[in-house]
């Protein structure tokens, strides 16, 4: 094992997972491109390592997220049966699919979350109407710490949720990141679930999708456990250091530069899929 | 209906009107009530996941020392299922690490499990039916890593 390269590993996955904490993404989403364009870790080990990364962080995050009542268990099943079937069949294409053809989806996809970040809309929580009907019995309350309030909702437009579900699950599936990216935007913007619900829900989603990916991808050799552990270790030290950091500093300057790096990791990526390397990377 | 919480689809008439509260509850009573009735479940997926991620760390970590203590190399690529137990048996570093690895992918596979086996308890059939096709979806990726 060499440590140098393995403690490289395990400091960027942490700094990967304090930025991903921060901009509320988990920190998944780096993982493969930097291990790529950076290490030279071969994608397919990267896609594998950061899916047993986003399985370790949702294992970790969506044990608090249960605690507060966060996370909508019957949402997440319905969606999750999608969400699944998606990236298994997502993960199948992965493991075989032209590296250059996932260099331009992973850009394509960072390059998205980094306008949808910047833009950063988020649905006010409104309180259901005395007579909505709720067949599906997904409706749902917690109590918000911030306000002290009951916050009381019922999930709208469920086919839709079940479709973007189903495309989150194939990227995720492909990726090996998380999804929560495209998830918790279609949560709170479409089916009008207040933001706390729906990242508690994506949170506990998230690594049941993480684990069709990777055994996909352990089933055909890809797990590299001296890219996984490092990952894995970084991953879950990051994250509980960007949850502490998130509470205490004002992080609203940091999130532009974040955003930035996200623009400029997609882009690499699509320059990637042309066989175009930017200085530095390798 | 007065005071009916256990709703099939729509709420309680009146549930909103807070000035009968005495009558019928309001609509965050109603949902409220709906998760607190989960809580079992709840319960039992953070402990799952809690142990989960517990186990799986303390064999990370000691997989991790014994590869220092020995000078042991990590292996490239994690074993088929078949070649682990072996290699744990025979006290290599890289089996409990392998051991670690899927252990830590293996706990989202049993909450599934603990959430459906919770539905049904409840006696939410259609829930339970939904966590089971979860299970079944993840089925095939179990699959393809058993077959390896």
């Amino acid at each position: 094992m060499d440590i140098t390269r393995s403690v490289e590993l395990g400091v960027v996955s942490a700094a990967a997972a304090v930025v991903g904490s921060m901009l509320g993404l988990g920190g998944g989403v780096f993982l493969v491109p930097i291990f790529t364009l950076f290490f030279e870790v071969e994608q397919k080990v990267a896609i594998g390592a950061s899916a047993v990364a986003v399985v370790t962080n949702s294992v970790v995050g969506s044990s608090v997220h249960l605690r507060s009542r966060f996370t909508n268990l019957r949402l997440a099943m319905l969606l999750q049966t999608v969400t699944a079937a998606g990236a298994t069949v997502g993960a199948v294409i992965g493991v075989y699919a032209n590296p250059r053809v996932l260099y331009a989806i992973f850009g394509a996809v960072l390059v998205y979350a980094a306008v949808s970040m910047a833009a950063r809309r988020q649905a006010a929580p409104t309180a259901p109407a005395p007579d909505v009907r709720d067949p599906l019995r997904l409706g749902a309350a917690y109590r918000d710490p911030a306000t002290g309030q009951t916050v009381a909702y019922v999930p709208d437009r469920v086919g839709f949720g079940l479709g973007i579900s189903g495309v989150a699950g194939a990227l995720s599936g492909m990726l090996g990141i998380g999804g929560g990216a495209i998830q918790v935007p279609a949560m709170n913007l479409l089916m009008r679930v207040p933001v706390k619900a729906a990242a508690g829900t994506s949170s506990f989603m998230v690594g049941i999708t993480a684990v069709a990916t990777a055994l996909v991808f352990y089933s055909r050799g890809e797990i590299d456990p001296t890219v996984v552990v490092p990952a894995v270790i970084g991953i879950f030290a990051g994250s509980q250091l960007g949850s502490r950091l998130t509470r205490r500093v004002r992080t609203q300057r940091l999130v532009v530069v974040f955003v930035l790096i996200l623009f400029y990791l997609g882009v690499s990526l699509l320059l990637r899929a042309v066989d175009v390397t930017l200085p530095g990377q390798r | 209906m007065s005071g009916e919480r256990r709703d099939p689809g729509g709420l309680p008439a009146g549930a909103a009107d807070e000035s009968d509260a005495g009558a019928a509850p309001s609509v965050p009573d109603v949902f409220d009530h709906r998760t607190a009735e989960l809580a079992p479940l709840y319960a039992a997926a953070t402990a799952t996941l809690t142990w989960g991620f517990r186990l799986a760390a303390v064999l990370l970590a000691a997989g991790l020392v014994l590869a220092v203590v020995r000078q042991e190399p990590l292996g490239r690529e994690a074993e088929p299922l078949g070649d682990i137990l072996p290699a744990v048996l025979d006290g290599k570093a890289a089996g409990l690490v392998d051991v670690a690895i899927l252990w830590l992918v293996a706990t989202p596979v049993a909450v599934v499990l603990v959430v459906a086996v919770g539905f049904a308890r409840l006696g939410d059939r259609r829930y339970a039916a939904l966590s089971l096709l979860v299970l079944a979806v993840l089925g095939v990726s179990i699959a393809l890593a058993l077959t390896r």
